[in-house]
């Protein structure tokens, strides 16, 4: 079936074939996207992978060179349109990275700036700008210059800013990576809060995993301009879709094998002699070359065979802090090991043990 | 064909407007004096080479190629060194009177330079200046090699006012010498003075290098100083003798005139674009008064000597002419001693043409400036900002192109335009064609300014406000424009002074209905009546000052209503 824009199914963003040329270098390679009304959308990636150009295609800042573009049902770039939608007749709202406060206004008159735009009269004005202060705990600041403002509270400014007209997407720049851990949590929590509350489609550049996760619930990870994954956390956590993925959200040990036997929703792989059975839903061929990817902290060593394991031996110890990293090699491969340093005695270099695969970990081409 | 429609359509009307404004205003002089050189008069006359055969033939070409040339080195080799060196003090020494020199320079390079040349022209006059009268209390006359009107006091004169310029320029790049550098080669066992000259020096070749350049172009532009100083003595520039052909013949000779033009600026567009080659697309821009917080200066034992040195370049640049305007300006008869009177003063103001040049120069030079600041801004905004690529090249040899014609020579391509286009024909000899004039020449220097202005905006700034919904005109008023005012602000007072001081622009475009300040005050001067020339330029900067200071006010006032606390917010 094809969905029409005006169907009242239609997603709140909906990206399809979308490409960026910067001169001759390809930017964004084609991207797929579709955001349903009210979904937490994060845009997570290495620096230099295409976030913040996606974003600023969305917001309409720059207008990408192929594909299509629209919000909330409505087109707002198609290749073939001779002008894009402006980005001022977009309706969206906007938190920047460096904050992007005008600092010859006062933090009332920055986040009244937009309704002006729309010439709200200034008892609306009023009223939603104090409701706004008290949403985001900006009320004693209203008389100051965003220069006499601490990071926080300029971020806190800019976010109040952009919800000023209630926008249906608000898209968020690395919102929270020029605060400090402390305060970025919190504000975390505030941003999920106000995201619930309001009912908006939030999109949030990030290349942090761990704020994705706690946050999303879409995450869209780019590599190279193109996107790799998009699912719920969760997904992207427990089933990876490519290496690159996995090694992103910190599976960073590969062991290779080859798959000599496919039962339902089990793969049994042969690991340089050693067979072990692993729980996958991935359709895969007899033969056919795979990885197991694994947290060097879910993996554990043990002196008997328990479950799914493999024979190793221990290389170097280094002992960091309250645990340990462990090197070892198993199945001729070399992988990382970390344990508590005070669980169990320290394996010594030469020994031999056994690894323990959680018979969950996700397989990959 | 089709791209020209599409790129129209992007830029809508007010953008093609703007466009065409450039077309036919910055762009259309330049063609028809191109044409003009091939013409006998602008006044219907025929097609004819005579202008290119007279010039090439006539040895006073070649005598004033020389003369500009070493003109131009001699007084950028002086006056680079004396800048270097202030900038340096500026940036290293404690000495108490560095501090003076920000200011004292930003004003001496803010004095028209035709203030200047009358003032000097008065303090080295032969019998009356100042220098003859010290001679002439020893009893004696002063000598013939110390008189102003030479080749050596047009380079003196010239080099104390240039020398302003070069500081200003130089002083960005030197502040922003990493100190860590030299500090390294004195740690290696250079003095400090070695550490300069073998580390800093060489990170200062490009700067220097692109200050000579453009020192040595304005070299040959200048049209005041050796009009004043150098033309009596019989020594001829470019400059002068673009205008010997229009003014010093029995009928001018407009070929001859246009074709030297052309030739000159063919020369600087060549000079322009190899430096634009050697700087290598690196901005190049001055920062004035931000000097960057570094450790604290060490005094030093030469710190006296410094003071020293200070003090006498500003009292020759700054104190000594102001003076000598003041009192001039005072004397009933210039070169008269001992008696003072404001009869120069009150006959200025009895004299209803003379009133009446103050008030329209007034108008013209701020109403011009303002035109100025605003096109040069949004020509420094759409440089740096559009991404077309067509209009960004189309700006950006609209920001040179003024740039390769002296004073004299685009009033004379204006001439060509304004008499050979049917429209503009009627309005020719009047103060608007002069003021457009006037525009179109101040024009790169302000836009070379706004670029360095506008990028001190950052974009993300107008995006947060497109993002809320603001139209592309609301984003430049009220967010880029706003950010940048007192910056322009500042150039405004800059240009409008600029354009009181030109001589050059309106000296061909004047007319009985139309004069400046400054060509009524040359033309005081060259009748000999320099006391009334000084009380005119006087009451000028007077005049323009108060209004200036009146504007600052009011605007100190406005803002200081509008920040009011928001009481009723703030207490709820
Ligand atoms: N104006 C431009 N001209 C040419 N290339 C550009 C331009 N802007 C960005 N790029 C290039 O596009 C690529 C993607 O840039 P983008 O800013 O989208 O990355 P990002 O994922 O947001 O990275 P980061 O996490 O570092 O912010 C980069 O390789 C960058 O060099
Ligand atoms: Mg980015």
């Amino acid at each position: 079936m094809l969905l029409t824009s005006d169907t009242p199914t239609a997603p709140s963003i909906w990206i399809s074939a979308l490409r960026k040329f910067y001169g001759d270098t390809e930017i964004l390679k084609g991207i797929d996207l579709k955001v349903p009304v009210g979904t937490y959308l994060c845009l997570l990636g290495p620096s230099g992978c295409g976030k913040t150009t996606l974003l600023r295609c969305i917001a309409g800042l720059e207008h990408p060179s192929r594909g299509r573009l629209d919000l909330q049902g409505r087109t707002m770039f198609h290749e073939t349109m001779p002008v894009p939608v402006p980005a001022e007749k977009r309706g969206l709202g906007m938190v920047f990275q460096h904050y992007a406060l005008w600092p010859h206004l006062k933090v009332f008159d920055n986040i009244a700036f937009p309704m002006r735009q729309k010439r709200a009269s200034s008892g609306e004005i009023e009223t939603r700008v104090s409701d706004l202060a008290d949403l985001i705990g900006l009320r004693p600041l209203l008389d100051r210059f965003p220069g006499q403002l601490s990071g926080g509270q300029q971020q806190r400014v800019a976010l109040a800013r952009a919800l000023c007209i209630e926008p249906s997407i608000l898209l968020l720049d690395e919102p929270l990576s020029n605060l400090d851990s402390g305060l970025r949590n919190q504000l975390r929590r505030e941003l999920r809060n106000i995201h619930d509350r309001l009912g908006m489609t939030s999109v949030m550049v990030t290349h942090d995993q761990d704020e994705a996760m706690a946050l999303a619930d879409m995450i869209a990870v780019l590599h190279e301009g193109a996107v790799v994954q998009y699912g719920s956390p969760a997904e992207v956590l427990f089933e990876p879709a490519t290496r690159y993925v996995a090694s992103f959200v910190g599976y960073d040990n590969m062991l290779e094998g080859i798959v000599t036997d496919l039962a339902a929703g089990r793969t049994t792989l042969d690991l340089d002699g050693t067979r072990v059975t692993m729980q996958s839903s991935g359709r895969f061929a007899i033969g056919e070359r795979l990885a197991i990817a694994l947290k060097s902290r879910d993996v554990s060593l043990t002196s008997a065979p328990r479950g799914n394991h493999i024979a190793t031996t221990v290389g170097r110890v280094t002992r960091l802090g309250s645990s340990l990293e462990i090197e070892i090699r198993a199945a001729d491969q070399p992988l990382l090991v970390t344990q508590s340093a005070d669980a169990a005695p320290a394996p010594k270099a030469g020994e031999h043990l056994f690894l323990q695969l959680p018979d969950t970990a996700p397989l990959l081409r | 064909m089709a791209a020209l429609v599409r790129t129209i359509w992007r830029l809508g009307p007010w953008g093609s407007g703007f466009c065409l404004l450039l077309l036919a205003f910055v762009y259309w002089p330049f063609f028809t004096l191109i044409g003009g050189a091939f013409k006998s008069t602008p006044f219907g006359g025929t097609f004819t080479l005579s202008g290119f055969s007279t010039v090439f033939g006539n040895v006073a070409t070649y005598r004033a190629f020389g003369v500009s040339a070493l003109y131009s080195s001699i007084v950028l080799v002086i006056s680079i060194s004396i800048g270097l060196a202030f900038a340096f003090v500026t940036a290293r020494s404690a000495a108490r009177a560095a501090r003076l020199l920000v200011p004292a320079m930003v004003l001496i390079a803010a004095i028209p330079r035709l203030f200047f040349a009358v003032s000097w022209g008065m303090i080295g006059a032969p019998r009356s200046g100042l220098i003859a009268n010290v001679f002439q209390a020893f009893g004696r006359d002063l000598p013939d090699w110390l008189t102003v009107y030479s080749f050596g006091g047009l380079v003196w004169v010239t080099v104390l006012k240039v020398s302003a310029a070069a500081y200003l320029l130089l002083l960005g790049p030197v502040l922003q010498i990493d100190r860590s550098l030299e500090d390294a080669a004195v740690m290696s066992g250079a003095s400090r003075g070695r550490a300069v000259i073998q580390v800093s020096l060489p990170l200062l070749t490009p700067a220097l290098v692109a200050v000579a350049m453009l020192m040595f172009v304005e070299g040959i532009q200048i049209y005041d100083f050796p009009a004043l100083l150098a033309a009596p003595a019989g020594i001829e520039t470019l400059s002068t003798a673009v205008e010997a052909y229009l003014n010093k013949e029995t009928t001018p000779q407009w070929a001859s005139a246009t074709a030297l033009s052309l030739v000159v600026v063919l020369m600087i567009t060549l000079l322009l674009l190899l430096q634009a080659r050697l700087v290598g697309g690196r901005s190049f821009t001055s920062i004035v008064g931000k000097a960057r917080q570094t450790a604290a200066m060490e005094p030093s034992r030469w710190d006296w000597a410094i003071s020293l040195a200070i003090g006498l370049f500003l009292v020759l640049a700054l104190l000594l002419p102001l003076a000598q305007m003041v009192i001039g300006s005072l004397q009933p008869y210039f070169g008269m001693y001992g008696t003072y009177t404001l009869a120069n003063y009150k006959a200025i103001f009895a004299d209803g043409r003379q009133v009446v040049i103050l008030m329209e120069t007034l108008a013209m030079s701020t109403v011009g400036g303002l035109f100025v600041i605003a096109v040069a801004f949004i020509m420094a905004y759409v440089e740096t900002r559009t991404s077309l690529r067509i209009l960004r090249l189309f700006v950006r040899i609209a920001s040179w192109v003024p740039a390769t014609a002296p004073g004299i020579v685009l009033s004379l391509a204006f001439v060509w335009t304004f008499v050979s286009t049917p429209g503009l024909r009627t309005l020719y000899g009047s103060n608007i064609l002069m003021a457009i004039a006037l525009v179109v020449a101040h024009l790169p220097l302000a836009i070379r300014a706004c670029e360095g202005i506008v990028a001190q905006v950052s974009p993300e700034l107008e995006d947060a406000a497109r993002m809320s919904a603001a139209r592309p005109a609301t984003v430049i008023l009220s967010i880029t424009a706003r950010l940048c005012a007192p910056s322009l602000a500042a150039a405004w007072v800059l240009v409008s002074l600029a354009i009181a001081g030109a001589l050059d622009v309106p000296l061909l475009l004047q007319s009985t209905r139309s004069q400046t300040v400054a060509t009524y005050a040359y033309s005081l001067f060259n009748n000999g009546e320099v006391a009334q020339a000084a009380a005119f330029f006087l009451s000028y900067l007077a005049l323009f000052l108060l209004m200036v200071a009146g504007l600052y006010l009011a605007t100190r006032f406005y803002t200081s209503m509008r920040n009011q606390p928001r009481v009723a917010v703030a207490s709820r």
